[in-house]
């Protein structure tokens, strides 16, 4: 039963049901994707509040870093869309309800994210794709970017996904011997993805290098952007970045792997 | 009058005890919760660093701001949403406690404060002395403002309490509580002054602000701490504050009507 | 005769955390996870053969659910080894799961919002279950188990008993020719109770699906098991038919009589045991040796009785018993039951 094609068809129907379950509270779904692009949006007005007082941020202006928002909110909405219930793996622990997975004879992984999706956080990745589209026009505009280079910063932000999604699949991996991992989130997800909406030059050493490293969140979008700007780095890491996803995202996977042999089924 | 107060007290202590359970699992909370500063804090530095100040917020101070607000958060915003009233709501224990022979403002407050006096303890302490470490604590030049920042302090809380006790009884009339608190996450990321000071925001904006009870959260008690004002900054969260008391209790006289029409 | 469910000499050892007291204790907490060991499942060995149905008994916490995992390839056992159709659930657990069915009394898997037929068709999408097969198997269900009406309902609104049913259908669309049922009564009423042994019994004789139930009734043992095993303090203290259980344990049974008047008399009859509190007289009695009928015939003779109420032991002490004998005389099971075999707890 493996093979891609059926497998797409079934994640494909098991989104489809979830949809269809989630459509019961249609309002939920129309205020919630509202508000999760206006929250999003209102935090990048925080940051545009501080560039119209001070110009410049460690050296970027507004429209560069605005770029460096947008790709990260592109990427951490689908990963809120898609990996949903990766996101509250915590409740598949306490509750015991990862046997259900189990006893399915599909990759738990691929069970547990057919399970649920949230198209309202899609509201975040819309507007962090409207913040793209304005800042690359204009960055094309003033000649800093060129067609190419914006079709690669696009292409990046929906890959940058990878990076939230091997952080919760690692900390969920962690779960599967600590059990309460909610608590976690907020040091390996949020700090991270919160830090990647500035340039990481204006952080001190150590956070950069653990930016960059441990929580490689830099590489979804200030790695490559920093480069493409002119403002540090080699052409390799045009290459490398995207390298580095995959390669993260592999090093996640196996670590869930590692950790679901160690479930102990607890709740009843 | 004595019983009911212990009664109070009792739950906030329970509340307290509880909490106390989870300490590992919070303290690498509190990791987290000290790299959001020091982010903060260096992107303020960047911004604001190299230019000399213009005015009241240069570098320095932001970084202060910053850290005042990061220990703040924890006491009055980052509360248990709706103060557990939509989860009592799904269970349907809310029509036993609003029953209960105690005011349920208070005790819904009271058992929030010993989360609150929990986190006083073991979130915000530790997160400013991790501050104060790296970044230097700033001392207040007069004693008064020591009286005045405890009084901004008390009212950020019970604000913040308040409308949280807002979301949650409104969980009687609306499913949609995710969505309020998302609205007043969003609320508060933008008018509260938490990271960016409402004087610095751009113009309509700035006097939306001043007419909201975000404010008082993080704005007001942070001037007085820096001592960029006086008593004056305490005129907005007494005024809120007096405002949300008499929302919160005259909702609770309606949800009561409610619960007890429903409840037939 | 081969084995399609095999175990042995499983073991699965739990470490429990300690809880350390202080800041730093929860400090240390967070590094180390020394603790105290707890071995739920101790030993166990086990065949069943195809299409036996056996029962699975113990009191609470005696290891039943962790067996029942470790045979689904939920938990990895500490040691030894279980197969399904001489195949390891662990190391293939995919290809082993797929011709498994799997129900937990306590939760379901169905979707909470949704309609059944819902959950219904992204399960046979998930076995691959082929469309004609799967109206084929909807029909096959009505018939049994009446699940046309529900099939629009949405999970949510669906009463235990129905939703059990709903499980039951959910466990059997792939046809697996292995089922384990983890507690499929808890909490129904009789008629629910009835209905579903009722199916079981009858799927058990069509399709010859090998099942595995673990429970706390009784009734189930009785009115479905060929062969009960029992399990407790995580070894298994008896495995043999139901008759030579009874036998073996000697099921004490006990009945309440209210006289009219305080019995005068002495209390003689064929019980072990009589109490006497005012008009209310308790006995005990063996029902292996005397029946029911017999002891109110005896009762009858003390003087006119008003009520009587049967008291039938609850399992809980009917193992404690099986258990208590296993360790004194050992081996306590007939020699012509089916793989009839007391296991004698350790030292």
């Amino acid at each position: 039963m493996t093979g891609l094609l059926p497998a797409v068809q079934l994640y494909l129907r098991s989104v489809q049901s979830a949809m269809r379950a989630k459509m019961q509270y249609r309002a939920d779904f129309i205020t919630g994707l509202l508000l999760y692009g206006v929250l999003s949006a209102t935090d990048f007005l925080m940051i545009a509040a501080i560039l119209t007082r001070f110009p410049r941020l460690g050296g970027w202006d507004v429209y560069e870093v605005g770029l460096l928002y947008g790709m990260a909110s592109v990427a951490m909405g689908l990963y809120r869309t898609f990996g949903a219930e990766l996101h509250e793996f915590e409740r598949y622990l306490v509750r015991g309800e990862f046997d259900g997975l189990l006893v399915r004879p599909w990759p738990t992984l691929f069970t547990l994210l057919g399970r649920n999706v949230e198209p309202e956080r899609l509201g975040n990745s819309l507007q962090g794709a409207l913040l793209v589209g304005i800042c690359s026009w204009r960055l094309w505009e003033t000649g800093a970017l060129d067609a190419l280079e914006v079709a690669y910063v696009a292409a990046v932000s929906i890959m940058g996904t990878l990076v939230p999604f091997s952080l919760a699949l690692i900390t969920a991996a962690f779960g599967f011997w600590v059990v309460r991992i909610d608590e976690f989130q907020t040091f390996v997800m949020y700090a991270p993805v919160a830090a990647s909406h500035y340039p990481l030059t204006v952080y001190p050493g150590w956070l950069r290098a653990l930016l960059t490293s441990v929580l490689p969140v830099g590489f979804m979008n200030f790695v490559p952007v920093q480069y493409l700007l002119g403002k540090g780095g080699g052409p390799w890491v045009l290459w490398a970045s995207p390298l580095v996803m995959v390669g993260f995202a592999v090093l996640a996977y196996g670590c869930w792997r590692l950790g679901e042999r160690h479930y102990q089924s607890t709740g009843t | 009058m004595t019983r009911p107060m212990n009664a109070y007290l009792l739950f906030a202590a329970k509340a307290y005890r509880l909490r106390l359970q989870y300490r590992a699992a919070h303290l690498v909370n509190n990791i987290a919760s000290a790299i959001f500063g020091f982010m903060y804090m260096a992107i303020w530095q960047a911004a604001a660093g190299g230019s000399p100040a213009a005015d009241a917020y240069g570098g320095t101070t932001m970084v202060h701001w910053v850290a005042f607000n990061q220990v703040m958060l924890w006491a009055s915003v980052f509360l248990t949403r709706g103060l557990g009233i939509p989860e009592a709501v799904r269970t349907g224990v809310i029509g036993v406690e609003l029953l209960r022979p105690l005011d349920f403002h208070w005790l819904a407050l009271s058992r929030e404060m010993g989360n609150v006096v929990y986190s006083l303890l073991h979130r915000s302490l530790p997160l400013a002395i991790v501050f104060g470490l790296v970044a230097g604590v700033h001392v207040p030049q007069r004693p008064v403002t020591t009286v005045l920042l405890a009084g901004g302090v008390v009212l950020s809380i019970y604000i913040g309490l308040c409308l949280q006790y807002l979301i949650g009884i409104s969980s009687i009339w609306t499913t949609q509580i995710r969505a309020a608190n998302h609205l007043f996450f969003t609320l508060h990321t933008a008018f509260s002054g938490f990271l960016v000071p409402i004087d610095l925001l751009p113009r309509p904006f700035d006097t939306v602000a001043r007419f909201l009870p975000f404010a008082p959260l993080h704005h007001d008690p942070a001037r007085i701490y820096l001592e960029m004002a006086g008593v004056d900054a305490l005129l907005g969260p007494v005024v809120w504050a007096a405002v949300l008391t008499v929302l919160c209790r005259g909702l609770t006289v309606l949800a009561r009507r409610r619960l007890e029409v429903q409840g037939g | 005769m081969s084995a399609i469910v095999e175990a042995v000499e499983l073991r699965k050892v739990f470490r429990v955390a300690k809880d350390r007291p202080g800041v730093l204790g929860a400090l240390r907490g967070l590094f180390s996870w020394e603790g105290r060991e707890v071995r739920a499942v101790d030993g166990i060995s086990f065949a069943i053969r195809r299409g036996e149905l056996v029962g699975y008994l113990g009191p609470n916490g005696a290891g039943k659910s962790t067996t029942i995992k470790m045979l689904a390839g939920i938990l990895h056992p500490t040691s030894g080894e279980v197969r399904i159709e001489g195949r390891s659930p662990q190391r293939h657990r995919q290809e082993v799961v797929r011709r498994l069915g799997v129900v937990f009394g306590q939760r379901t898997q169905a979707w909470w919002d949704l309609p059944v037929r819902d959950t219904l068709e992204l399960l046979a999408a998930m076995y691959g279950v082929k469309p004609a097969d799967y109206r084929a198997a909807l029909k096959r269900f009505d018939e049994m188990l009446e699940i046309g009406a529900i099939l629009d309902v949405p999970v949510r609104k669906l009463s235990l008993g129905q939703r059990m049913r709903a499980d039951l259908v959910a466990a059997w669309l792939h046809r697996p020719p292995v089922v384990f049922l983890d507690e499929p009564t808890i909490g129904l009423d009789a008629v629910a109770k009835r209905r579903i042994r009722e199916f079981l019994r009858e799927i058990n004789r069509r399709e010859g699906t090998t099942i595995l139930l673990t429970t706390h009734d009784m009734d189930d043992i009785e009115e479905l098991c060929s062969r009960v095993m029992v399990i407790n303090h995580g070894r298994l203290v008896y495995d043999g038919d139901v008759e030579g259980m009874r036998r073996a344990v000697g099921v004490p049974s006990s009945m309440r009589v209210e006289f009219a008047a305080p019995p005068a008399g002495p209390l003689v009859g064929p019980w072990t045991a009589a109490v006497q509190e005012g008009p209310t007289v308790t006995v005990a009695f063996d029902r292996s040796r005397c029946t029911a009928a017999e002891v109110i015939a005896a009762l009858n003779r003390c003087g006119p009785i008003r009520d009587i109420y049967m008291e039938e032991p609850d399992i809980e002490r009917v193992i404690e018993r099986l258990y208590a004998q296993a360790g004194t005389a050992g081996g306590a099971a007939p020699a012509n039951s089916p793989g009839g075999v007391v296991t004698r707890p350790g030292p």
